[in-house]
């Protein structure tokens, strides 16, 4: 018992001491809360990150808030609205432009403009477009990436085919070869059961089949859904195929619960964003790299897509929330997220084009892929209406690869049911 | 002479109650009003505009998912409800026998309803998927060469929910019907086995007549709590495929915490209150034609 009461006390009185340490205002730094979400991996960089920053800065310190991914929007959203939002956050492109829409970020221009450090031509200018919001600069663009496909060497060695890298600079990583390739790379076992898909694809693979074929989805504005054009729907019936013709793909049915995934070395390409690219480095059991979407009929063209780094309007401290956005996305900071963790594409030039970042010692190896995704790459339209439309369109992207309706059915449909959620005023 | 305030009853009963009342009243009520107010009115948590009835008539006249979540939600619980209180009076039944490891039965089946709702959502996952759940590996094996896709089958999808619901058979419902069985006197069947009576006939004129309290009780509880199915959906569907399971609180989550229509939102769940209420008030108004309450007169 006495043991008891003592541990008790010497438990209150490391309480008390912890309690009476000053803080970090106490001793005459300013605090800035920073919130982002992200896998242990990228949480370790942030970590990093901000170590890094409180050491060069000392009168700053840098109150780290790491929010699970699942429930990131809801929080964020939850604390924009009621104003208790931290100074400098990560949001994701999705959700970017509603929340601009709605004035809760803080215009950078006035720092850019007083900051010498500070340069838009660092940058690939296709990752600072993604910052603006009529005509206003807010977003640093971070964890930037584009599609590529992800395969596995290991699996196009076996069945005796080129390595899609090489066909890539040779100039012959078209369609033709992706389907040969998919087609080659589907294997059964002795029960007629699929034991590897040669290619999963999201259906977000709209928008590169979609561009890839000549068509598109949306008005460049974004203010009209225009999908019901042929050469959009040569595009989606090509998808339908890749599933119900040629069965290179798994069914819905067929990929649930993560049956077929590319960890497991069930799928041979798989077309994904950039940030996986940590998750896969865990494979032991076969090599792979990166090769960018084939050339279709109309080109090459990928989707790309950062995250962005913004401050809160109603931050207290500007100065020091700007001076860490900084730190963010300069050289130093992203050599520690882009060069070590190889997280995403670097959006700064210098970075990117450097022969730390180019050359790895771990996969993916082929890193120019990532690079070359600037001459390319195609940003999502996404506005502050994306997630109004989106729905529609999944519904019928499903009834599509369910093969209940046929492309030009898809087609007709999706345009139709779009047009009048965008004729309509926001409600 | 005048009594003091507080030498009245009532006086120390408000009291006392004072704490839950004004969690109540803050907590319950308070949202309930905002959220009418809300309903008129456009709101993404950052712009409020007063809009009038434009939500409602949004709601009725424009809005084919709303239209479509309310026709999930009615066919679940047309289906969900009736079997669930026929599987649950059932379990009553068979548990109320008199038989050897009867509180080891009783158990067993009441752990269903313990598993937490996201668990047991994952779990059905696993039972409904098309290639290698046990469900379908048990239609396979007696011979059915193509089993349904169930949840990535529009038209399965839905009836895979409805069966998922009986899952929750063993759980509070059963017990309400178990109480019920063990408060039927036995004079009752003595009399009716004199009478000549048998199995059948003593359970419809005497076994489910003492239960009707019990039925109508559940049943409400179904009904208000089929209405508002909202975790399975999100979980195993996220309401797909192509809307097939969009039940009406997934798409009014959807409204107010992904689209952030607050308003919109607000004018989704007073039309539900509506909905519920007047599915309530009829059934009250119903009761009297059919529930028996011992000891009532008429």
């Amino acid at each position: 018992m006495k043991w008891l009461i003592a541990a008790l006390f010497v438990a209150a009185l490391g309480m008390l001491i912890w309690r009476s340490l000053p803080t970090p205002e106490e001793e005459g730094r300013t605090t800035i809360r920073y919130m982002a979400w992200g896998n242990p991996e990228q949480l370790g960089a942030e970590m990093e990150l901000v170590k890094e920053f409180e050491r060069r800065n000392p009168a700053i310190h840098v109150r780290l808030t790491l929010v699970p991914g699942s429930a990131y929007t809801q929080k964020l959203q939850v604390m924009l609205a009621s104003g208790t939002a931290p100074d400098v956050f990560r949001c994701d492109r999705y959700q970017f432009p509603a929340y601009a829409h709605r004035g809760y970020f803080m215009p950078l221009g006035k720092f850019i403009a007083e900051d010498k450090d500070f340069r838009f031509e660092d940058y690939f200018d296709l990752a600072i477009r993604e910052g603006m919001y009529n005509g206003e600069f807010y977003g640093m663009n971070v964890l930037f990436g584009g599609r590529v496909i992800y395969y596995s060497k290991t699996a196009f060695e076996r069945e005796g085919l080129t390595d899609p890298y090489v066909l890539y600079k040779r100039g012959e990583w078209t369609l033709d070869q992706f389907l040969e390739a998919a087609k080659r790379l589907t294997k059964y076992d002795e029960r007629g059961m699929p034991a590897q898909f040669g290619v999963l694809f999201h259906g977000l693979e709209a928008w590169t089949f979609i561009w890839g074929f000549g068509g598109d989805i949306l008005t460049p504005d974004a203010s009209r859904c225009i999908v019901n054009r042929p050469e959009a729907i040569r595009a989606l019936r090509y998808m339908q195929d890749l599933q119900h013709k040629w069965h290179v793909t798994p069914t819905a049915a067929e990929s649930a619960l993560n049956a077929y995934t590319f960890e497991s070395g069930r799928i041979a390409m798989l077309f994904n964003w950039a940030g996986q690219a940590p998750i896969y480095r865990t494979i032991r059991d076969f090599q792979w790299d990166i090769v960018p979407v084939p050339a279709c009929p109309a080109g090459r063209i990928s989707m790309i897509k950062g995250n962005q780094l913004l401050m809160y309007r109603h931050t207290k401290h500007p100065r020091e929330s700007w001076e860490f956005m900084k730190f963010y996305v300069s050289r130093d900071g992203e050599r520690i997220l882009c060069t070590k963790l190889r997280r995403g594409i670097s959006t700064r030039k210098d970075v990117a084009l450097s022969p730390e970042y180019l050359q790895s010692a771990q996969p993916p190896f082929q890193n120019d892929v990532w690079v070359d995704q600037f001459k390319f790459g195609r940003e999502l339209p996404i506005n502050d209406r994306w997630a109004h439309w989106q729905r529609e369109w999944n519904k019928w992207f499903e009834l599509l690869m369910l093969n209940r309706v046929t492309a030009e059915e898809m087609a007709a449909g999706a345009e139709a049911a779009i047009n009048e959620i965008l004729a309509e005023e926001p409600f | 002479m005048a009594t003091r305030l507080w030498q009245r009853p009532a006086f120390w009963g408000f009291l006392f109650i004072t704490p839950w009342l004004l969690g109540y009243l803050t907590f319950t009520i308070g949202p309930m009003l905002g959220s009418l107010a809300l309903s008129f009115c456009r709101y993404d948590l950052a712009n409020l505009a007063f809009v009038g009835g434009a939500n409602y008539a949004r709601l009725f006249a424009k809005d084919a998912l709303f239209w479509k979540s309310l026709w999930n939600t009615a066919t679940y619980t047309l289906f969900a409800v009736p079997l669930g209180l026929t599987g649950s009076l059932f379990l009553a039944v068979l548990l109320n026998q008199k038989v050897k490891g009867l509180a080891l039965y009783r158990t067993l089946y009441y752990i269903p309803s313990l598993v937490p709702a996201v668990a047991t959502a994952l779990l059905w996952n696993w039972v409904f998927n098309a290639n290698f759940g046990i469900l379908n590996n048990s239609l396979r094996s007696v011979g059915m060469a193509h089993p349904p896709a169930w949840l990535q089958d529009p038209n399965w999808a839905l009836p895979a929910f409805i069966i998922m619901s009986l899952w929750g058979i063993g759980g509070g419902r059963m017990i309400i019907f178990l109480a019920g069985l063990q408060g039927i006197p036995d004079s009752y069947y003595e009399a009716a086995e004199i009478d000549g009576a048998g199995s059948a006939a003593k359970f419809v004129h005497i076994t489910l007549p003492m239960l009707t309290p019990m039925i109508f009780f559940n049943m409400v509880l179904g009904i208000i709590g089929s209405f508002q199915v909202f975790t399975a959906a999100y979980i195993m569907t996220a309401g797909g495929p192509a809307n097939a399971t969009l039940f009406y609180v997934l798409y009014l989550f959807r409204q107010a915490f992904e689209e952030f229509r607050m308003g919109y939102a607000s004018a989704m769940a007073w039309v539900l209150f509506l909905i519920l209420l007047a599915f309530t008030g009829i059934q009250f108004s119903q009761a009297k034609k059919w529930v028996y309450y011992e000891g009532e007169l008429r």
